[in-house]
């Protein structure tokens, strides 16, 4: 199951999809700019426990959780690895692994914003997130265009999967040069079946009165108190050990 | 190449998102304007923007057996251009940090520059620079993804190496450093993208109703008289600033600063190289060079004038109006617009 799949489905179904999305988002970005911010040690392991905690507590699953931060994780190692990496002018070639600790902050630091960013991507829908930002006044043409586009995607996801199932099942992945065919197949095919179905959905939409504003019910939520409280008191816990630590 | 969450510091992540904005507010702007007067092309743009997304999840075969997905930064900018591509790109960068965990939204802007404004802008320029050449659509529109894919990963290594450079050979060691560990990868992969771009556009080109050709030559416009000043007010600004901005520099040619670093960093260096012929005299040198800085005006004059006087005895009397900007989401759009009305009524 692909992280988009996973992302979706936990965002609509988790424990805390009825909580208001100004606390959820104000967790998230404490934490993200708890990893940003502070020092590495103690700040990122406590911001990932945060996260797993959270996790627990919205009932996410920690395999969903896995499934989605596992890909970023391996880039930000090879990433972090290549940080550490020292080359000598005047020898010109890669001489060992000059500044390992920089390279473990960096990676902590990421792999924690990363973790950060994903719990609230599990607990807020795309449609909630994008007519809440209507709201607070972001421009109509953003949001709507957004809209329109995350709901086609899961569509296209769809297409994409179905074709490649077809090509596949008709040794259509079999050797390099059969490979770079027929992704291009599929690219194009992808395309053209994006664009037709466009069309027909604007021809329905016409036909309806369209005049370029979607309507979509949203849930109204109530801001939890407990829940704010109990994350200025996570913030603030971090940001202490993290000063007292320095000190 | 996404840049994860957290892997640029503040003070860079806050910078590239600066660097980025503009782009984004320009392309939503133009794109807005589009979509007032054309409300019903609403759903096409978005489809084509969901698409980019989409082909984040299609695995492209690379060489050494592994997969990876294209960037479809050539594949937009040939299809809509790069102006809408800043705006429909900073909207799928935004899906894919929060619905893969591919990238960030602190690192957003960072990635938006590389992946929203300088890859379509270099494969739209080299697109349009193929198809002036008489290059092939197909043919252009793969060379232009290859090199589009190429610019936006060397620009993500420029913004890691500026973030981490290396403790001992600061900015440019980190540069080779990231350029070299991510070509082991990118290079395929930027090939293996051309060769689907190519084949992909070939493939709508001669299977699909989908009308590619006519928008594909892009309008040979003279520049209006605005953006002219524009160009000259911003030659006078570069011009003067650093001469205002710092006055006790001396100006040194930047030959004779290589030659000065060279010695800092290597004193023991032995040139390997000498010119056959020295110029007598330092007036005799002064003169060859302002000869040729007056060679090179004269030739970039006469080719200016006379591209103009040709453009402007192009331009037929009906000649279409296009936006050098959204040529093609308008062109696709025009068709299927027109496809729309005639079955909507036939259905009324």
């Amino acid at each position: 199951v692909s992280a988009i799949s996973v992302v979706d489905t936990v965002a609509h179904i988790n424990g805390w999809r009825h909580h208001h999305i100004a606390d959820k988002a104000l967790l998230a970005a404490g934490l993200v700019l708890c990893a940003l911010l502070l020092p590495p040690w103690p700040a990122s392991p406590m911001v990932i426990v945060t996260c797993l905690a959270v996790c627990v507590l919205a009932r996410i699953s920690l395999r969903d959780f896995v499934t989605v931060i596992k890909v970023s994780i391996g880039f930000i190692v090879v990433g972090a690895l290549a940080t550490s990496l020292t080359i000598d002018v005047h020898a010109g070639v890669p001489v060992g692994f000059g500044d390992w600790p920089a390279a473990l902050n960096l990676a902590g630091r990421s792999i924690a914003g990363t973790s950060a960013v994903a719990v609230f991507a599990l607990t807020v829908p795309i449609p909630e997130l994008l007519a809440r930002l209507r709201q607070l006044g972001v421009p109509a043409i953003v949001c709507e265009l957004s809209l329109l586009m995350y709901r086609m995607i899961a569509v296209g996801l769809h297409r994409l999967r179905q074709q490649r199932l077809a090509q596949a099942s008709r040794l259509g992945y079999v050797g390099f040069r059969q490979s770079v065919a027929s992704a291009a197949v599929l690219m194009s095919a992808t395309f053209v079946g994006s664009l037709r179905q466009a069309e027909r959905l604007q021809v329905g939409l016409a036909a309806r009165g369209f005049d370029g504003t979607l309507f979509v019910l949203t849930e109204q939520a109530r801001h939890c108190l407990p829940m704010i409280a109990m994350t200025l008191v996570v913030l603030l816990s971090i940001i202490g050990v993290s000063a007292a630590v320095a000190m | 190449m996404h840049i994860a969450e957290g892997f640029l510091p503040p003070l860079h992540a806050g910078a590239w998102t600066v660097a980025s904005a503009p782009f984004v507010v320009h392309g939503f702007r133009v794109l807005k304007r589009r979509l007032d007067a054309h409300p019903e092309e609403k759903v096409m743009v978005a489809a084509s923007g969901a698409f980019a997304f989409v082909l984040s999840a299609l695995k492209i075969p690379s060489v050494n057996g592994s997969s990876s997905h294209p960037t479809g930064v050539g594949l937009g900018a040939v299809m809509f251009g790069p102006t809408p591509m800043a705006a429909l790109g900073s909207i799928v960068l935004t899906f894919q940090a929060l619905l893969l965990a591919h990238g960030g939204l602190t690192t957003l802007g960072a990635n938006v520059f590389s992946m929203g404004v300088v890859g379509p802008m270099v494969s739209w320029w080299i697109y349009v620079g193929l198809r002036r050449l008489g290059v092939a659509l197909d043919i252009g529109g793969g060379v232009a993804a290859a090199v589009g894919a190429l610019s936006t990963y060397v620009v993500s290594a420029v913004q890691l190496a500026l973030a981490h450079p290396d403790v001992n050979s600061g900015f440019v060691g980190s540069l080779g450093k990231f350029l070299g560990i991510f070509a082991i990868t990118q290079l395929p992969l930027a090939a293996v993208e051309g060769a689907v771009t190519m084949l992909a556009l070939r493939w709508v080109l001669t299977r699909s109703s989908i009308d590619l050709a006519s928008p594909r030559t892009p309008p040979r416009q003279p520049f209006g008289r605005r953006s002219v000043w524009l160009v000259v007010a911003a030659i006078i600004g570069l011009v003067t600033f650093p001469l205002v901005a710092r006055r006790s520099a001396q100006f040194i040619g930047s030959d004779s600063r290589a030659t000065s670093a060279v010695r800092a960093v290597d004193p023991g260096y032995e040139q390997w190289f000498a010119g056959w012929w020295s110029p007598p005299s330092g007036g005799v040198e002064s003169f060859l060079f302002t000869l040729q800085a007056a060679v090179g005006a004269g030739v970039v004059g006469y080719v200016v004038g006379s591209r103009r006087r040709t453009a402007v005895a192009d331009v037929p009397v009906h000649a279409p109006v296009h936006q050098a900007d959204a040529p093609t989401v308008a062109a696709i759009v025009e068709v299927s617009s027109e496809h729309t009305s005639a079955q909507s009524k036939a259905t009324l």
